[in-house]
């Protein structure tokens, strides 16, 4: 069980994360969603006591890292681009991360069978592949045996097949009964993996719910209609109670589906020239919504063009 | 979630001691400090060791004037401090930057006693190496005069003794002042800077209270301390346990330091 509350985070002038409070409970994959710089391994860092937090608290079975009597125990992690010094071997690093924990040697022999690694035990990290190393940084979260796991970016430069054992360990794990926190700025990637998801975006809580909900409040679809005349049209969807918008040669339609706005036109004595249903994804929605890093793109590029307008180009 | 065999719980320091003792021993940059340093150590004693034979053979008198104290402290003073000095900030900043400090503090995350591990870990590691390495020059030095040239056994374990315990504190120190800086150039750098450079710029100002300032500086104070106040080119004005004392006080401050730093900063 994680818990955050009340989390605010600056670092100089910068808030990283701003009033964030959130629960992780044990026995589901919990997605922790957002964009880059969205504040989610600054959450996690805080967490893990590495981090300390400017007001609020984030907890581990209710008491902060520090205070855990035997942390190895009660939760692991695998932090964005962390490993391990690369001129030490795998297993070493691993038996040096278990003696400090006091978890028994034998661990480290389980856990690099676990990720795969039993065959590259002895080899120094430095000659690791990315891949290999978010392996190792998963056996050391797995060192302890933890009922609580933390993986910021498990999938980052994956290949395929890693991806998928990711997907597969993450879930073994929450079908084990751990609680399980797995962050990604990758909408379709956590679609995948997570019951749950916290979405996070300029360090605030947009959302907080079932994967499911999220699915069903943010995929939404839309009527496009083309059409000599929009206007009677649009009066008569408007009457039925659907939005609907201009848009060149026609309306888009939003709340109303493709038969209902074909018949409404067949009624109205409206010539149509198209009617094509359009699917918004989830992950257009979950851009919308976390909109901050979107919006920012956006309006650099066209700043960056009136600059270069300027500039006589 | 299969619950561990709850072992007995061995002191929480002797874990974290444990932990850094494996990382230290698993790398192989410790073991090339070693042995680059107890190459260094027999050239110098035998490139020595030569040239004094010569003269002795010119003049049999000088032979008595010979001091085994006063060249193998020279060689620790000029060579040894230097590759523990190295070692020890490897040791305490080679892991920031490659997450490793942060997979430490998961394992060990009370960082007073982490730090206390790290030191304690690696000056009982240098004041093994370096009380070896000292015995290896004086060994040396021995082989190549030969019998003609006495050596006194007393005076020779105080000089490993003393430079073991002296490389033991240049080692915390080193480890405070890593934790501090959080880099290993610049450990380095401050670590020249005390051992060295500004003991010597005191030295070279022709005011005595300045030049006396000097011994209140780690390398010079150590050298006093190993060579039992013989060094041949340096007379601190005390002599005895105040040298001692001067390096135990500077590894207490860099380490005090490095606890401030380590305690207050985000890892």
């Amino acid at each position: 069980m994680l818990t955050v509350r009340g989390l605010t985070k600056r670092y100089g002038g910068v808030t990283a994360v701003d009033g964030l409070s959130f629960e992780v409970r044990p026995g589901a994959v919990t997605g922790f969603l957002g964009p880059n710089g969205a504040g989610k391994s600054t959450t996690m860092r805080v967490l893990l006591g590495l981090d300390r937090p400017t007001s609020g608290a984030a907890l581990v079975n209710g008491v902060r890292y520090a205070d855990l009597p035997r942390p190895a125990r009660e939760v692991g992690a695998l932090l964005d681009g962390g490993a391990a010094h690369p001129g030490r071997s795998a297993r070493a690093h691993l038996l040096a991360l278990a003696r400090g924990s006091g978890v028994p040697r034998r661990r480290v022999a389980e856990v690099l069978e676990e990720v795969g690694l039993a065959g590259a035990a002895g080899r120094r990290v430095g000659g690791f592949s990315l891949g290999m190393r978010q392996r190792l940084g998963i056996a050391a979260a797995l060192l302890g045996d933890p009922g609580a796991l933390l993986f910021d970016e498990p999938v980052n430069g994956l290949d395929m097949d890693g991806v998928l054992w990711v997907r597969r360990l993450v879930r073994a794990l929450a079908d084990e009964g751990r609680t399980v926190f797995v962050s990604s700025h990758l909408m379709s990637e956590m679609q995948l993996v997570a019951d749950r998801l916290v979405v996070v975006a300029g360090g605030r809580l947009i959302a907080d719910a079932p994967l499911s909900e999220l699915v069903a409040a943010w995929t939404r679809s839309r009527v496009l209609v083309r059409t000599p005349d929009p206007g009677p049209l649009a009066e008569r969807l408007r009457r039925d109670g659907a939005e609907v918008e201009p848009a060149d040669g026609g309306l888009v339609v939003h709340g109303a589906a493709a038969e209902a706005v074909g018949d409404a036109a067949h009624e109205a004595g409206v010539r149509l020239h198209g009617l094509r249903r359009e699917e918004a994804s989830l992950e257009q929605a979950y851009l919308e919504l976390t909109g901050a890093g979107a919006e920012y793109a956006a309006g650099r590029g066209v700043r960056e063009e009136q600059r270069e307008e300027r500039e006589g180009k | 979630m299969a619950a561990q065999s709850v072992r007995p719980v061995r002191g929480e320091f002797a874990r974290a001691a444990a932990m850094e003792w494996t990382r230290l021993a698993s790398l192989r940059t410790t073991w090339w400090c070693v042995g680059v340093g107890a190459a260094a150590m027999v050239v110098f004693a035998v490139l020595m060791g030569v040239s004094t034979a010569d003269r002795i053979a010119d003049d049999p008198a000088s032979a008595s004037e010979f001091s085994y104290v006063r060249l193998t402290s020279q060689g620790v003073f000029y060579l040894l401090q230097f590759v523990v000095l190295t070692l020890a900030a490897l040791i305490a900043t080679g892991e920031y930057g490659n997450g490793g400090s942060a997979a430490a503090l998961l394992a060990v995350p009370r960082r007073g006693r982490l730090l206390a591990a790290r030191a304690a870990v690696t000056a009982g590691f240098a004041f093994a190496a370096g009380a070896a390495v000292t015995a290896i020059g004086i060994g040396a030095l021995r082989l190549v005069l030969g019998a003609g040239v006495p050596l006194d056994p007393g005076y020779a374990v105080r000089t490993v003794l003393g430079a073991g315990v002296c490389m033991a504190l240049f080692a915390a120190m080193a480890v405070g002042l890593g934790t501090a800086l959080r880099g290993t150039a610049a450990t380095i750098g401050a670590g020249l800077l005390l051992l060295l450079g500004i003991p010597m710029v005191l030295q070279l100002s022709q005011a005595e209270w300045l030049s006396d300032l000097a011994a209140a500086f780690p390398g010079f104070a150590g050298v006093e301390l190993y060579a039992s106040g013989d060094a041949g080119f340096y007379t601190a004005p005390h002599d005895g346990p105040v040298n001692a004392f001067t390096v135990l006080g500077w590894a207490a401050a860099a380490l005090i330091i490095g606890y401030a730093e380590l305690r207050s900063r985000d890892a």
